[in-house]
Order: C-alpha cells, then sequence, then structure tokens
C-alpha cells in the first residue's frame, strides 16, 4: 500500500488521543483510510440510546474531497436512506479540506438531533415525517430500540 | 436500457483530471522559459501524424486537398497541446537553484492530482514575493529539537516527494471500459495514446526529478566536505531562519516556515501547496439533487443554466477564496534578490536595515494601498531573473534584456479582512484563468449531447412504425416546421422533416465547434501578440 | 492508489447503474433494495446484433458476498442461454470465462456483463442453437 499521507496519520492519531464523546472511529488493520464508526444517538432525539456503526472511508484525494461515509446500522431518518447513505451538504458539495473526520461525525451527531425532511434522500420517509411528526418519531424510536440498542 | 437503441460509441469524458485544462502559456513574460532550447520536443506518433507529416511540403499544401490540410492543422493543434502539456509538467519540477526565500517554484508533491493550475502563473506570483514560495514541508517537528538536530533534519529534505507523487506511475492504467466492449467508440484510441503520451511524459518528468535530486545531494555533500559551498542552496542561517518556529498548515498537517499565506477574509495561515489545490467546482447543475433521486434522470436541465461557483474560503466558508502574502521579516533571497540563499546570513534587523535597503519611495501603485506606516523598499541592484529554468546558473547570461526591478514591500502584518479584488488578494481564479473557458465548454457539450439524444428519440418514434394518436401529438412541433408541404404520405413528410432537422441540427452544431476553435486561436493570437 | 474496501466500490456501481451512466447494452442493480450488505444483484443484457441472440433480452443473477472485488463475484443466467461458459443450469463457470478466471480488483459488475455479451458475438459462438425464446431455468 502507498505511503499514507501525514495529515491521515496525524489525524488518526488524534482521534485516538483526543476522542470525541459519543463517537469512535478506529481504522481497520488492512486498510488504514477504512474506518469503523460508531456514533451514539443525541439524547434528546429519537436516537438516543442507540449506538449506530457507520463505516467511513478517505478517498486517494482526501483532503481535497470529502471522505465517504455510510450508516450501517438500519436508521429511520428522512436524510439517510435504506443503504445508509447520508444526505448531508458538507459530505458533497461543501465539503472543505479544513473539516476533518472528527467534524464530519460531529456534523453527522448533529443531523441525528435535527432531522431536515425537506432535504431528503429516503423520500418515503421525508414523507411520513411531514405528513405525521409524531408518529414518525415514534417508528425512529422504535427502529432505534430495534436495530441500534445492544441487549446484553 | 430504453428506447435509445444500443450505440457502442459513446464517448466518455476523460478520466485524467490531471490531464485536462492545462493552459498555454499566459503571455511572454517567461520569455526564457518558452524559447529555451533545452526542451526536447515530441512528436505525436499517430499515424495520421506521420501522413501529414509526410504531406508537409508547398505542393501538399497547395493541392486542394482540404481533408488533408484539416488533417495537418489538427495535427498541428495536437502538437501544440503536447508540447504545452509537457511544458506544464516540466514546470512542476522541484529544482535547488530555483529558490526563492529558501522555498521553491514547484510544489513537494504532497499531492498527486489537481495539479493543473497555471504553472506560469504561480512561479511569477512566488518570484513577485505575491505568494509564499513551495517550501519544503516538515513531516514533524518538536520545540525541544536543539538547533544542531533540526539541521540534521532539515538536510535530509528531498527536493521532492518522488516516491508518492509518482506512485501510480507504476501501477497499470486505468481500465477503459471499451476494453470490455464488442465495438470500441471512435474515441478509444486517440484516448490510450493520449494516456499513453502522459504516461511517458510523467515517467520522464520522474526521471528529470531524481537527477535533479541526486545534483542537490552531490552538491550538499560538496559543501560538507570543503567550505566551498554551493550559493544555490539555502545556508544553514537561511534554514534555521525559517524552520525554527514553523507552523502547521491547517489543511495538510504539515510544518512550513511561519510565512504562510494567509486567507483574505479570516486570515488563516494555508501553505502554497494546499492553496493551489483549492479550485472551483466541475460546472454543474444548480442546486444538485441528491444522487438516488429517481426524477432525476427524466429531469432536462438547460444547458445554459449550468454553472461553476468561485471555490469558498476552506475556514470560514467566505465565497471567492483568496490569499495574501506577507514577505518574511529580513529575508530576500534567490531569484529576485542579490543575496544568495547560500550566503545568507542571520543578521540582526538594524545591521540588515543599513546594509541591503534602500530607503527611497518608490512609485509603486499595486502596492500603495496596503502599505502601512513601516514601510521599507528593498530595491535588488541587479537585474532580476525572470526566467528561472535555465539551465546553467549563471542569471546574466540570459537575463540582460528583462531588467525588470522586483521591489519587495514589507508590511506589517495585517490584521483585518480584505475584498476578493483588493490589491495584493490572490484568488483561486488567478491561478486558473481558464474556468470560464472550460465552463463554456462543458454548456456545448451538453448542448450538443442534449441535441444528439433528442434526433435519435424523434427519429425512433417514426422508425418505429406504428402511429398512434399521442405520438403523432409529441410529433406535431416537427410537423408544423413542414405543413406547407402538403403530402399525401405523411409519414414520409415525418421522416423527411426528421431528416431536415438532424441535417439543421449538424449544421449548428459545428458552427458551434467553429465558434469554439475561433475562439481558441483568437486568444492564442493574443497572447503571441502580448509577447 | 489505495483500494476501496468493498461496501464502497459497490455503493459506486451502485451509483453508476441507477443514474444509467454505464454502456447501455447492459443494466444491474439491487435484487432487494435494502439489502444494506448489497450481496444480491440482478443484471441483464441486451442481446448482441448479428447473432442468434439479437433483441433478446438475459436476465441473470449476481452474487457479490464478502470476498467481492478481491474475488470475482458468482454469475447465473436466469434466462435460459447456450454458451460454452455456461453450464447446464445457468451457472457461468469460472473456469471457462476469462473475466472471472484472471479476475482484476479493477474490475465491476459492468465488466462481467459486457464481456458476457461479447463472448455470445464470438465468431464461434454467435451462431449456436438457442433455447426458446425467454425461457428461464
Amino acid at each position: 500500500m502507498a505511503t499514507l499521507p501525514k495529515r491521515i496519520i496525524k489525524e488518526t492519531e488524534r482521534l485516538v488521543s483526543d476522542p470525541v464523546p459519543g463517537i469512535t472511529a478506529s481504522p481497520s488493520d488492512d486498510n488504514l483510510r477504512y474506518f469503523e464508526v460508531t456514533i451514539d444517538g443525541p439524547s434528546l432525539s429519537p436516537y438516543a440510546n442507540g449506538k449506530f456503526q457507520l463505516e467511513l472511508y478517505l478517498p486517494d484525494e482526501y483532503p481535497m474531497c470529502a471522505p465517504k461515509v455510510r450508516f450501517l446500522t438500519k436508521i429511520y431518518h428522512p436524510n439517510i436512506d435504506k443503504l445508509g447513505r447520508i444526505c448531508l451538504d458538507v459530505l458533497k458539495d461543501n465539503w472543505s479540506p479544513a473539516l476533518q473526520i472528527r467534524t464530519i461525525l460531529l456534523s453527522i451527531q448533529a443531523l441525528l438531533g435535527a432531522p431536515n425532511p425537506d432535504d431528503p434522500l429516503a423520500n418515503d420517509v421525508a414523507q411520513e415525517w411531514k405528513q405525521d411528526e409524531q408518529k414518525a418519531i415514534s417508528v425512529a424510536k422504535e427502529w432505534t430500540e430495534k436495530y441500534a440498542v445492544s441487549k446484553d | 436500457m430504453g428506447n435509445v437503441p444500443t450505440k457502442e460509441s459513446r464517448s466518455r469524458s476523460s478520466t485524467f483530471s490531471s490531464n485536462s485544462g492545462i493552459q498555454p502559456p499566459s503571455n511572454g513574460d517567461m520569455t526564457g522559459f518558452i524559447t529555451r532550447t533545452s526542451v526536447p520536443r515530441r512528436y505525436a506518433t499517430s499515424s495520421a501524424m506521420n501522413q501529414s507529416n509526410s504531406n508537409n511540403n508547398l505542393g501538399g499544401l497547395l493541392s486542394n486537398n482540404t481533408s488533408s490540410l484539416l488533417d495537418f492543422k489538427k495535427s498541428k493543434r495536437q502538437e501544440e497541446k503536447d508540447r504545452i502539456q509537457e511544458l506544464h509538467y516540466l514546470n512542476l519540477l522541484v529544482k535547488y537553484n530555483e529558490n526563492v526565500d529558501g522555498g521553491y517554484l514547484a510544489p513537494f508533491g504532497t499531492y498527486k492530482s489537481n495539479l493543473d493550475f497555471n504553472t506560469d502563473i504561480v512561479r511569477k506570483l512566488i518570484i513577485n514575493r505575491e505568494l509564499s514560495p513551495f517550501y519544503t514541508p516538515l513531516q514533524d517537528f518538536d520545540e525541544s529539537w536543539s538547533e544542531n538536530e533540526l539541521l540534521i533534519i532539515l538536510n535530509q529534505l528531498p527536493l521532492h516527494a518522488i516516491d508518492i507523487a509518482y506512485s501510480d506511475l507504476e501501477e497499470n492504467l486505468e481500465d477503459d471500459i471499451d476494453n470490455h466492449k464488442i465495438h470500441k467508440s471512435a474515441n478509444y484510441y486517440k484516448r490510450q495514446e493520449q494516456k499513453l503520451k502522459l504516461k511517458n511524459l510523467l515517467i520522464k518528468i520522474k526521471n528529470l526529478q531524481k537527477d535533479e535530486e541526486l545534483k542537490f545531494m552531490i552538491e550538499k555533500e560538496k559543501a560538507k566536505s570543503s567550505d566551498n559551498t554551493n550559493v544555490e542552496i539555502s545556508s544553514n542561517d537561511l534554514l534555521l531562519a525559517l524552520y525554527q518556529n514553523p507552523l502547521e498548515c491547517p489543511i495538510c498537517f504539515l510544518y512550513y516556515p511561519a510565512n504562510l499565506n494567509i486567507s483574505r477574509c479570516c486570515l488563516q495561515p494555508i501553505c502554497t501547496e494546499c492553496f493551489v489545490q483549492i479550485k472551483r467546482l466541475d460546472p454543474h447543475p444548480p442546486h444538485d439533487e441528491t444522487s438516488n433521486n429517481q426524477n432525476n434522470a427524466d429531469k432536462k436541465f438547460l444547458p445554459h443554466t449550468l454553472i461553476s461557483e468561485a471555490a469558498s474560503c476552506p475556514y470560514c466558508a467566505s465565497p471567492e477564496f483568496g490569499v495574501t502574502y506577507d514577505t518574511p521579516d529580513n529575508i530576500f533571497t534567490g531569484i529576485g534578490s542579490n543575496v544568495k540563499p547560500g550566503d545568507y546570513k542571520i543578521v540582526k534587523d538594524n545591521e540588515f536595515d543599513d546594509e541591503d535597503v534602500d530607503e527611497e519611495e518608490e512609485e509603486d501603485d499595486r502596492e500603495e494601498d496596503v502599505l502601512d506606516d513601516e514601510e521599507a523598499v528593498i530595491t535588488s541592484s541587479d537585474s532580476a531573473s525572470s526566467s528561472p529554468l535555465k539551465s546553467n546558473p549563471e542569471p546574466e547570461s540570459i537575463t540582460k534584456q528583462s531588467s525588470s526591478i522586483i521591489s519587495i514591500t514589507k508590511r506589517r502584518r495585517r490584521r483585518s479582512s480584505l475584498a476578493a479584488n483588493a490589491p495584493g488578494v490572490i484568488t483561486i481564479d488567478m491561478i486558473r484563468p481558464d474556468w470560464e473557458q472550460r465552463l463554456t465548454s462543458a454548456r456545448n457539450k451538453l448542448e450538443r449531447k442534449a441535441a444528439t439524444a433528442t434526433a435519435i428519440h424523434a427519429s425512433n418514434l417514426l422508425l418505429n412504425g406504428d402511429e398512434d394518436s399521442s405520438r403523432s401529438r409529441s410529433n406535431s412541433n416537427i410537423m408544423m416546421t413542414n405543413s406547407n408541404r402538403n403530402s399525401a404520405n405523411s409519414h414520409l413528410v415525418q421522416l423527411q422533416t426528421v431528416e431536415d432537422r438532424m441535417i439543421e441540427e449538424a449544421l449548428r452544431l459545428s458552427i458551434i465547434d467553429e465558434e469554439e476553435r475561433k475562439k481558441k486561436v483568437e486568444a492564442e493570437e493574443e497572447a503571441k501578440s502580448k509577447k | 492508489m489505495s483500494k476501496v474496501p468493498r461496501n464502497f466500490k459497490l455503493l459506486e456501481e451502485l451509483e453508476k447503474g441507477e443514474k444509467g451512466l454505464g454502456a447501455e447494452s447492459i443494466s444491474y442493480g439491487l435484487a432487494n433494495q435494502d439489502d444494506i450488505t448489497m450481496t444480491y444483484w440482478n443484471g441483464t443484457i441486451l442481446g448482441p446484433p448479428h447473432s442468434n441472440h439479437e433483441n433478446r433480452i438475459y436476465s441473470l443473477t449476481i452474487i457479490c458476498d464478502e470476498t467481492y472485488p478481491d474475488k470475482p463475484p458468482k454469475v447465473r443466467f436466469t434466462t435460459k442461454i447456450n454458451l460454452p461458459c455456461v453450464d447446464s443450469e445457468g451457472h457461468v463457470i469460472i473456469s471457462n470465462f476469462e473475466t472471472l478466471k484472471n479476475w482484476k480488483r479493477s474490475y465491476t459488475m459492468e465488466t462481467v456483463l459486457l464481456e458476457l455479451r461479447k463472448s455470445m458475438a464470438l465468431a464461434t459462438n454467435k451462431k449456436l442453437p438457442q433455447p426458446v425464446e425467454n425461457s428461464t431455468y
């Protein structure tokens, strides 16, 4: 494998030495550009108590292009589709090379706390969210309970 | 698979980002560079080229054979493109004797792609001290290092990260999907040829960089064993002055001398290597919809609505990213200065001022506006070298003609933000001035594509034969254009009309093509006349 | 070039398939829209012209398991076809099909489908007698 850019090495080190509360990210053994990620659902959201698995990959052009991120845990959210793909501006056109893995994961956590059904990716969820927000929130809670809460 | 017939020959846009958008040398400012004879001309090897070259005599040209004349023009244009591409990559070589204030005129090689900035412009900006030079980065830095430890590390730094920057060269060229098709598209062979050419060019550049690295090492070794140092290589004093209190660039996380560029809006530092990476997004439709929006395929946006916005500041997202550069205090060496990087000695402030600073006020309207009270103008007494790419190290031999005197204005560190058009601000569009041309050609390309699709669609509807009412309604606009032709056989009329339309379309497109070509030629002429 | 992990490579392929950015003579997509593991795929090939396959549409299933793309996907025709590289149950025989046999990580499902189409058009294959159109295994 080609040498890892210093930036990725330093970001990884700093993620370990100075972790973000409620977020973990560790590189996989055979590909240091590929991270296993967990994000805790924000406490005042339907995703509270859930621990969501994600995967993150830093393409060759990183940091000049955004990391690729996807939910692996099923989640009911207007901006996250059935395959876990995330609709978030900073992952697309509004990416800036001054952002980092850390800041991106924080943005995703914030998205869980503030769903935006007007800019949807999962069309049907967004529709349901707009029609009956209370019901949508309870479905989101159900799914969190069902898929994102570890049962010991 | 829809109603569109199988068409194996669909053109694909080039995937070589580094290859596209390389511009012709901006103007004659780098005359020494352009006329420099050490650039070996490489001739394209395409058969078309050979053909037209063999026709390249007066008789061949005078004969009314327009197609061979066209071929000839085409191959000339290709040759010119190849030459420009080669000059571009030669400009990306880091040369130890192209030293500006201890930095260089080409990037270290942290990034492999996006190197399509205008190298002539960037070199000029660095020589004029309007942009921080490309300094060799330190991968790590520890304040506890002693001067000696730091010097040992600094003296081991290479000029260029060859192994990283050219690491993809050894791998195979990207798999071309046409390899797996029954028929290869018309562009396939040209595409392959271009890729191969680029690969060979990069191999050559890599070897040149290796040679340069070797020369650099040998000169440094010589300096160690004798007192006869090479004045083109930064002295230890210069290295220490630069790297003793380095700054970490917030984007690449590498350590640089503290004289980084500063964002015009929020005063954040950025190294030049990261700065030249930042560019406009490729032309795209406004409000780019999310990827799996099902309507996307059907949604027809109009070609002229394609946009490309100026890149925003990576730190504060202000539109139109730009930077300013403050030269380091007491360092003014290398190209444009009469102090050789090898002769640099750390001197105290007041001594320095007495020796080198000419206090004479200069009429310098470019800088006047941003000057603070504490202004000092250094005027180099030697004629400045504006042709840094010379093959021999003596600047005098080539540059007698260009006696431009570079004056450096030191000013107090800026503390407020500036407008994108304020003097001294270097925007990302200034180093990639071709963005407008790219947008236009993207629009034209889309327009052509849309027109072709419409034509195919229309002919399909007709060739499918059975005419239900909805179909003839959808074709009514076609019918109208030809309503005066009162033919009994409406089917035939439709076919003819479609044919007409397609011919019209072809004519229109060739006009667009011709206009594009003319514009290019005009631009080139203009560039030439400026020389 | 760094190695794109399986899931992100499959997402790229999916996007290309969804947007119809690839070749027009073939298509592919997820068999199940919410298969978060992206394992089961459907593909179609439009029979090449000037062959016994002309105007036929062949359906296939493609399985990209955990080893993809380091290992080739498992490919099976669901529409009956007579081809040397396809066994009596529609499975594409790896040893008889160059693309799977000499698999490269840079290959995609699109590569596989295009190569299968190419083999249908081979001089030795194009006039092979074919089963009744649209019959399935």
